[in-house]
């Protein structure tokens, strides 16, 4: 009986490793390109190797200015989508889909930059936990 | 283009999707409403308005053009269907031999266009909206 559940526990465990397996193969498959690294890296999303060199504190100022820019494109949204009743009230607004988009468009980048937001906070936590 | 921009594009593409069919569905309203209009500021009976449609098409920063979403509907109108020509010895625009000319505008027809406008502006919002949900589930992974 003991056996019986070990065995079963055993066969679980394979059972688990090979799912993450088959994960890791779609994974793969998903990334353009075909086979995984190598699809990942033609996107350039990663970029791996070139996150060691911000450590240089060459990309410091950079940084801060892509961040500002960005939240000044959603600023835009969210201000665009702000309009929206006034246009409306003055007939500026031809289309009941343009409205919904419109709003939608800021919600989303608003909520895009709440997480980049969370993300920065969150490593700052980190940091600041950081016995030296 | 900017950021925001680049990551919207495809919800950019179905909203002048879905413009255009709000085109095609008021042109198709216009018609039902003329079906008996037999007298119009240019003379002669109201002739059908068709939408016709033109792809938006963009140069990418690499000289390569890409189709970003609709550019317009054009209105334009039918001259291939010939006016109905209709026995009416009471009617004011009556001709000598009591014809009238009726607009070719036939309602079997413009109901099947409205339906296919219809369906394709559903299809539309059903992109839309899938994109939408993209977007929110790619954004809750990072939380």
């Amino acid at each position: 009986m003991v056996n019986g559940i070990g065995g079963g526990g055993g066969m679980a465990r394979e059972a688990i490793a090979a799912a993450l397996r088959a994960q890791q193969q779609t994974a793969a498959g998903i990334a353009p390109g075909g086979n995984g690294q190598q699809g990942i890296n033609a996107t350039g999303g990663l970029g791996l190797t070139d996150g060691v060199s911000g450590v240089k504190g060459t990309e410091g100022p950079n940084f801060a200015e892509k961040l500002s820019k960005g939240l000044a494109e959603v600023n835009q949204q969210v201000n665009a989508s702000d309009k929206l009743p006034e246009q409306m009230l003055n007939g500026d607004v031809n289309n009941f889909h343009d409205v919904a988009i419109q709003l939608k468009q800021s919600d989303l980048s608003f909520r895009f930059a709440l997480q980049v937001r969370n993300k920065l906070i969150d490593s700052y936590r980190e940091v600041m936990r950081m016995s030296v | 283009m900017s950021g925001l921009d680049k990551l919207f594009a495809g919800m950019r593409s179905t909203s002048t999707g879905l413009s255009a069919e709000r085109v095609r569905m008021d042109v198709i309203a216009e018609n039902i409403a003329n079906a008996r209009t037999t007298k119009t500021a240019q003379g002669g009976p109201y002739r059908r308005q068709l939408v016709k449609f033109e792809p938006m098409v963009q140069k990418a920063a690499n000289g390569q053009m890409l189709t970003v979403g609709l550019k317009r509907a054009e209105v334009v109108q039918d001259f291939a269907t010939p006016f109905d020509q209709v026995f009416d010895e009471t009617h004011p625009h009556r001709d000598d031999n009591n014809m009238v000319a009726m607009p070719n505008v036939s309602a079997t027809r413009e109901m099947a266009d409205l339906v296919s406008a219809m369906r394709a502006y559903e299809a539309n919002l059903a992109a839309q909206e899938n994109f939408t949900r993209m977007a929110e589930r790619a954004l809750q992974m990072a939380r």
